[in-house]
C-alpha cells in the first residue's frame, strides 16, 4: 500500500494539473483513506466496553480507558487487515481515475 | 472520520454547480460519496463513540493514542493503516508516510483545522455541527469549495474564521464570505 500511495503522489506531482487541483486531489485522497477507518473500527469494537463507557462518559472515560478501547478493537489484527484492504481498494480507485484522465 | 454523508444529513448540498471540476477529481469524489453512503456505519455505535471521544480534550485523545502506540509498537509514518487508526481516534492528522511536501502540507492543514475545531468545542461538538448543518459551500464564482467544511483543506478561510463561538456551517460560511446553496445533489448536476 505504501508503494501504491507513493506512486500516486509521484504521478500527481509529475502531472500538468494546477497546484490548486493537486492540493484538492491530495485532500480528497486523504479524506477517502480516512473514511475507511471508523466503519471498520466500529465493527470490531467490543460492544460491552463501548456501551459501558458511553453509559457514563463523565466518570468512565479517561485517557487510559479510551486507549484501551481502541487497543482492544485492533489488537487481534482483524480490523487492521480490513482497513488495509479497504485502503487498497481506495488507492486502486484513485489509480484508475487518474489513468482514465491521463493524469 | 465520522462518516456523515450529505444524504444522511438531510441532503444539504449545492445547486447547479456540479462537481467542482470534471475529470479524476470528480470521479474520486463520486466514488468516495458512494462509499460513505454504503459504509453501513451503525448509528448507535457511532453516537456512543462520539460521546466517548467528546469527553476527552484534544490533548487527552493524543495522549491516549501515544499510549496505544507504545503498547502495540506502532510508530507514525511506517504504516498507512496504523497511521489512519491513530489519526481517526485522536482526531489529528499525523500522516508522515509519503515524502511529498505538498501532500504533507495538505495533511498538516487538516491537522491544524482539527485542532482549531477541537479547541472550539471538542469533537462531539463538531460532529453535532456536521449532523445538523453539513453543507456544501461555494465561492462567489460558484466554484465548489467544501462539503465538509472542517476537513477540506481548500477552505482555508474557514480555518481562520473565529470558531470560538462555534456555529453552523451556514454561519461560518457567512463569516468568511462564502455562499451556501442547497437542495441539488452534486452528482446530479451538470
Amino acid at each position: 500500500m505504501e508503494e501504491k500511495l507513493k506512486a500516486i503522489v509521484e504521478r500527481i506531482e509529475l502531472s500538468k494539473l494546477s497546484d490548486e487541483d493537486k492540493a484538492e486531489l491530495y485532500a480528497t485522497i486523504s479524506e477517502g483513506l480516512q473514511a475507511t477507518v471508523w466503519p471498520v473500527l466500529l465493527k470490531y469494537m467490543p460492544k460491552e466496553e463501548l456501551e459501558f463507557l458511553s453509559a457514563d462518559p463523565k466518570s468512565r472515560v479517561t485517557v487510559e480507558s479510551y486507549a484501551k478501547l481502541i487497543e482492544d478493537t485492533i489488537k487481534d489484527g482483524e480490523a487492521l487487515k480490513e482497513i488495509e484492504g479497504l485502503m487498497n481498494e481506495v488507492l486502486s480507485e484513485v489509480d484508475k481515475a487518474l489513468a482514465e484522465e491521463n493524469v | 472520520m465520522f462518516n456523515k454523508t450529505m444524504a444522511e444529513t438531510g441532503g444539504v448540498v449545492f445547486e447547479g454547480v456540479g462537481m467542482p471540476k470534471e475529470g479524476a477529481l470528480a470521479k474520486l469524489k463520486r466514488f468516495f460519496h458512494e462509499r460513505y453512503t454504503s459504509s453501513g456505519v451503525v448509528e448507535k455505535q457511532m453516537r456512543n463513540v462520539e460521546k466517548i471521544s467528546g469527553e476527552l480534550t484534544q490533548d487527552q485523545r493524543e495522549q491516549a493514542m501515544k499510549k496505544l502506540q507504545e503498547r502495540v509498537g506502532w510508530s507514525i509514518g511506517r504504516n498507512v493503516a496504523h497511521d489512519a487508526v491513530i489519526t481517526a481516534a485522536s482526531g489529528v492528522l499525523i500522516y508522515k508516510g509519503v515524502k511529498s511536501e505538498r501532500f504533507q502540507n495538505v495533511l498538516r492543514a487538516g491537522s491544524e483545522r482539527w485542532r482549531t475545531m477541537a479547541a472550539a468545542g471538542g469533537v462531539a461538538g463538531w460532529v453535532e455541527k456536521q449532523r445538523s448543518g453539513i453543507a456544501s459551500v461555494v465561492d462567489k464564482s460558484k466554484n465548489w469549495v467544501a462539503t465538509k467544511i472542517v476537513r477540506d483543506s481548500t477552505f482555508k478561510k474557514a480555518v481562520e474564521a473565529p470558531f470560538d463561538q462555534g456555529g453552523t456551517v451556514r454561519e461560518v460560511a457567512k463569516k468568511v464570505g462564502k455562499k451556501i446553496v442547497e437542495n441539488t445533489p452534486p452528482h446530479r448536476s451538470s
